[in-house]
């Protein structure tokens, strides 16, 4: 009884923070802090719930599989943020005013200075060089071309 | 011993775990609707990513709620599917969005092409490296969505 009580507590806070959740990425005005109050019923939630469960069962069948989901989101769910994230800060997707500070700015400044003396240099080699030689210059490795800072 | 003998069929019968069961029903029905909303209004496409993801979040906890209330341990590879593959699209979708190609059209700009300005990529600080005007539209009509 005790446990059925901690179990639906549980669950209901998962389901609180489910809504949260979802008026968060409705009223915030951000795409980061969308992301920010988005992300968060995907793992505490979900470990809420499986906790539930397993007041409900107490059996390690159900339980090793539920630790194998807890562990899947632990790992997939960094990378989605991640990645949406970086798209959005590379598209623009997120308002200057609202940053008290931009750590990444001054890497993308020092790989746009790094950029701009590339691709000047490409452009005074293009022009003493012949036209065949472009096709030569196709073929050569590029270990340096697009300056990974991390944006 | 099967499944079914580890998680009690149908512990639905108290009035406390229906009660219970009725609000995180409710709940968690109103936090999908107004995801759905987010879905529907997002200005952008990472927006809607972002609540298709709070979406796919919600449906998984739900899951795990009725897995709880009525004991279906059915539900348990279902969770698992989700929650190995929900990522997948919100990775395919910001590749798209962050325009990943760029490491294979920036040998454009080494072959020292004139038309940097033709083409622009969003890219951050305005840097614009030239790509062929066939992929210009679709890739930036795509981020603009």
């Amino acid at each position: 009884m005790i446990l059925d009580v901690i179990s639906a507590l549980c669950i209901i806070g998962a389901a609180l923070m489910s809504l949260a959740a979802g008026i968060g990425a409705l009223r915030f005005p951000d795409l980061l802090s969308r992301m920010h109050a988005a992300s968060k019923p995907q793992l505490f939630g979900l470990v809420l719930v499986m906790f539930a469960v397993g007041l409900q069962t107490l059996h390690w069948g159900p339980i090793s599989t539920m630790i194998l989901i807890v562990l899947f989101q632990l790992f997939t769910v960094p990378v989605a943020a991640h990645m949406i994230g970086r798209a959005g800060y590379r598209t623009k997707h997120l308002r200057r005013s609202m940053l008290y500070r931009d750590e990444l700015d001054d890497a993308v400044a020092r790989a746009h200075a790094r950029d701009v003396a590339e691709r000047e240099r490409a452009a005074a080699e293009s022009a003493s060089a012949a036209g065949e030689q472009d096709a030569a210059a196709d073929r050569t490795t590029h270990h340096d071309d697009e300056p990974d800072a991390g944006r | 011993m099967t499944a079914d003998d580890v998680i009690p069929q149908s512990t639905l019968d108290t009035p406390l775990a229906q009660i219970s069961g009725l609000v995180v029903g409710l709940i968690f029905l109103a936090a999908a609707i107004i995801a759905i909303i987010r879905i529907v209004r997002g200005p952008s496409i990472l927006d809607r990513m972002i609540a298709t993801d709070a979406l796919l979040a919600t449906i998984m906890c739900a899951l795990g709620g009725l897995l709880a209330f009525t004991g279906r341990a059915d539900l348990l590879p279902v969770m698992l599917v989700i929650s190995m593959f929900g990522f997948v699209g919100a990775v395919g979708v910001s590749r798209y969005v962050s325009r990943a190609d760029l490491r294979t059209t920036s040998r454009y700009r080494r072959m020292g092409r004139e038309d940097h300005r033709t083409g622009s990529i969003g890219t951050v600080e305005g840097v614009e490296p030239g790509v062929p005007e066939s992929r210009h539209g679709s890739a930036d009509g795509g981020e603009r969505a």
